[in-house]
């Protein structure tokens, strides 16, 4: 992505204040609610429930992230909740399957702040999924020697 | 503070230590550089952002040790997010998750330096041979079915492979290199170098992040750092002050340039600028056997059959897959993952590593408004059409190594088989944010020349160095660890003089 790209999506991050920087929920350590929600949902866009293995809420990603970014430094968290605030003000959640799937798709061919959106909240999901060893037995990973 | 290695997240004050020498860094360059420096007799403090993972602290469990053990909780990358950036964090810094491979500076690379950048180093053959001997590099003669693909294929082939080295002594065989040996035998900076100067008398300080250069009159009199919380990327509000006669920065590339900056110093403009990652593409494909790729030695074989070719060079590897590392790579979303993910026991992949430096002129690191690193890296028509050429090439080996199919990382992903594979990879396209790219090899931002001279010392400055990754001019064609270990070996000599 070019610098113009980027700065793009810092500025949407500023004027989001509200969905950036609100305060996580009850019980949640980086999060709102709605950020919760819409992470949640990317997860199961990423590994949806109705294949052979669990789907993400299954496992749990979404609590997973929330608790990883925790300990991210200070600005990338906000980062990470800014990417989350550009698909919330797309309104992931209020849309059916079919139609949070296009927007998916739609992000990834997007502009190069929607690409970045897609990319980082995809590997992040993708990443943990597989991190965890609820679904190791799925694909036939013994896991570590100790 | 006694000799030995502490958290400074377990400060309740702020603390200042004197020394002769503040090494900023715990990898290949800081511990290989520290140890010659105790040696010589003088007092050493290291400061390493990262915490202290000693083995019996560790997990290979991947959600764990991503998280532990790699920069920005395993989740770094370039700053649009096209390039997943792996790099250490932790005592030991990369080498604790590197995957062992060891090479010497390719004469072809030194000749590049010379004449491009007018970097002559003299002859490192004295100090490629002191890091062997002291890290028990060796030519490891066991290959899972994973690398045997690439022997397999090559061979079929006609094309030049070779039996890789490594830094290992007694290796068990486990795979788990790249998340902290779990046995204790990869000869890592923490069980070599790092011990020996402990045990010499070094203070090294872990959960200790350096923020910046204190300067007097044109000099550096301090390193100002903040203690972090333990478990946390994230400052405990202590602040540590290093008061040292010398400086070294050895926190690697990408960090060892911001720091500079931070401190104000940037060298007419050249500090961050030229950082080289050797872009990797990866091509997985699915055998009728099993692989089991999450086992054996990482890498055991190599081939450089591409390295010379017009263009951008490459050389091809292969990757751990851990279920991780190997979801990681997927790029689809949905129902593929799990598709792909199945088969992962007979999952073997190629990875192609793109020689940067020479054709094009790598990424510049430059500073977030708070101060961290960020990394800016253009994948350009050069890199573009080596991506490519490297899908056909490891589809080659792939196909000549008698495989099921074959599955790109695209995120619209193609999957092929052993027939048409050669026909259909001009169906994507190989640039950013078209398929997977990340990072393992992090090169440049203070390169000889440019920002330090050939005795590492900053332009400027008579007590500032630089001894780690940084310095490279270019990419190096090769696995870049024991390029790093020989040039802070290297180094000792100079810094402790």
């Amino acid at each position: 992505m070019n610098r113009r790209g980027f700065l793009t999506l810092s500025a949407a991050a500023a004027a989001l204040p509200v969905v950036a920087e609100a305060k996580p929920g009850l019980g949640r350590h980086t999060f709102s609610d709605r950020q919760f929600e819409t992470l949640s949902a990317v997860a199961e866009l990423v590994n949806p429930p109705d294949h052979p293995l669990p789907g993400a809420s299954e496992v749990g990603v979404a609590h997973k992230l929330d608790e990883l970014a925790a300990r991210f430094p200070e600005g990338m968290a906000k980062e990470l909740k800014a990417a989350i605030a550009l698909v919330q003000v797309r309104r992931l959640v209020h849309k059916d399957r079919e139609g949070r799937e296009a927007l998916w798709t739609t992000l990834s061919q997007g502009s190069a702040t929607d690409r970045q959106v897609h990319k980082s909240l995809t590997s992040l999901c993708t990443a943990t999924y597989w991190a965890s060893p609820e679904v190791w037995e799925h694909v036939g990973y013994p896991g570590p020697p100790l | 503070m006694n000799a030995g290695i502490h958290s400074a997240s377990g400060l309740v004050e702020d603390l200042t230590l004197d020394c002769d020498v503040c090494i900023v860094g715990s990898g290949a360059g800081g511990g290989t550089l520290a140890e010659g420096l105790v040696q010589a007799g003088l007092d050493v403090v290291m400061l390493e952002a990262g915490p202290h993972k000693p083995r019996a602290e560790r997990s290979t469990k991947e959600q764990l040790a991503y998280p532990d053990l790699y920069q920005d909780r395993g989740a770094r990358s370039t700053q649009d997010g096209a390039i997943t950036v792996l790099q250490g964090r932790s005592t030991g810094g990369g080498t604790i998750i590197n995957w062992t491979t060891c090479f010497r500076t390719p004469d072809r690379i030194l000749d590049v330096w010379s004449s491009r950048h007018g970097v002559e180093l003299g002859d490192l053959t004295p100090h490629f041979d002191a890091v062997e001997e002291r890290l028990g590099i060796a030519e490891w003669p066991i290959h899972n079915p994973n690398n045997d693909v690439l022997k397999r294929g090559c061979e079929a082939l006609g094309w030049q492979w070779g039996r890789l080295k490594r830094n290992v002594r007694g290796c068990a065989n486990s795979g788990y290199c790249g998340l902290g040996c779990p046995f204790g035998v990869k000869q890592d900076q923490l069980v070599t170098s790092l011990q020996a100067a402990v045990d010499g008398g070094m203070r090294l300080l872990a959960d200790c992040h350096a923020d910046r250069l204190i300067l007097d009159k044109g000099q550096v009199i301090a390193v100002e750092a903040s203690a972090m919380r333990t478990g946390f990327n994230r400052p405990s509000g202590v602040r540590v002050v290093v008061r040292a006669k010398k400086t070294v920065l050895a926190g690697g590339a990408i960090n060892s340039p911001a720091l500079l900056l931070r401190s104000g110093i940037d060298v007419d403009g050249h500090v961050g600028r030229r950082t080289m990652l050797h872009p990797v593409v990866a091509l997985p494909a699915i055998y009728p056997e099993r692989i089991d790729g999450w086992r054996g030695a990482p890498q055991s074989i190599g081939s450089h059959h591409f390295i010379e070719r017009d263009g951008v060079g490459f050389f091809l590897e292969t990757p751990p897959l851990q279920p991780m590392l190997a979801g990681s790579g997927l790029f689809a979303w949905g129902g593929y993952q799990a598709q792909f993910m199945t088969r992962l026991p007979h999952v073997a992949s190629l990875l192609a590593l793109c020689v940067d430096g020479l054709e094009t002129d790598g990424g510049v690191v430059s500073l977030k408004r708070d101060g961290r690193p960020r990394l800016d890296y253009p994948i350009g028509p050069e890199l573009v059409e080596a991506f490519r050429a490297a899908h056909f090439a490891m589809a080659e080996i792939h196909q000549a190594a008698g495989v099921e199919q074959i599955a790109t990382l695209h995120k619209d992903p193609l999957l092929m088989t052993v027939d048409d594979a050669l026909e259909r990879l001009d169906e994507r396209a190989y640039g950013a944010f078209e398929t997977s790219i990340f990072t393992a090899h992090q090169m440049g931002g203070c390169s000889f020349g440019a920002v330090v001279d050939t005795e590492h010392r900053v332009h400027g400055f008579d007590n500032l160095f630089v001894v780690d990754g940084s310095v490279l001019p270019t990419g190096l064609g090769v696995n870049p660890s024991e390029t790093i270990y020989a040039l802070a070996h290297r180094a000792r000599s100079i810094v402790s003089a």
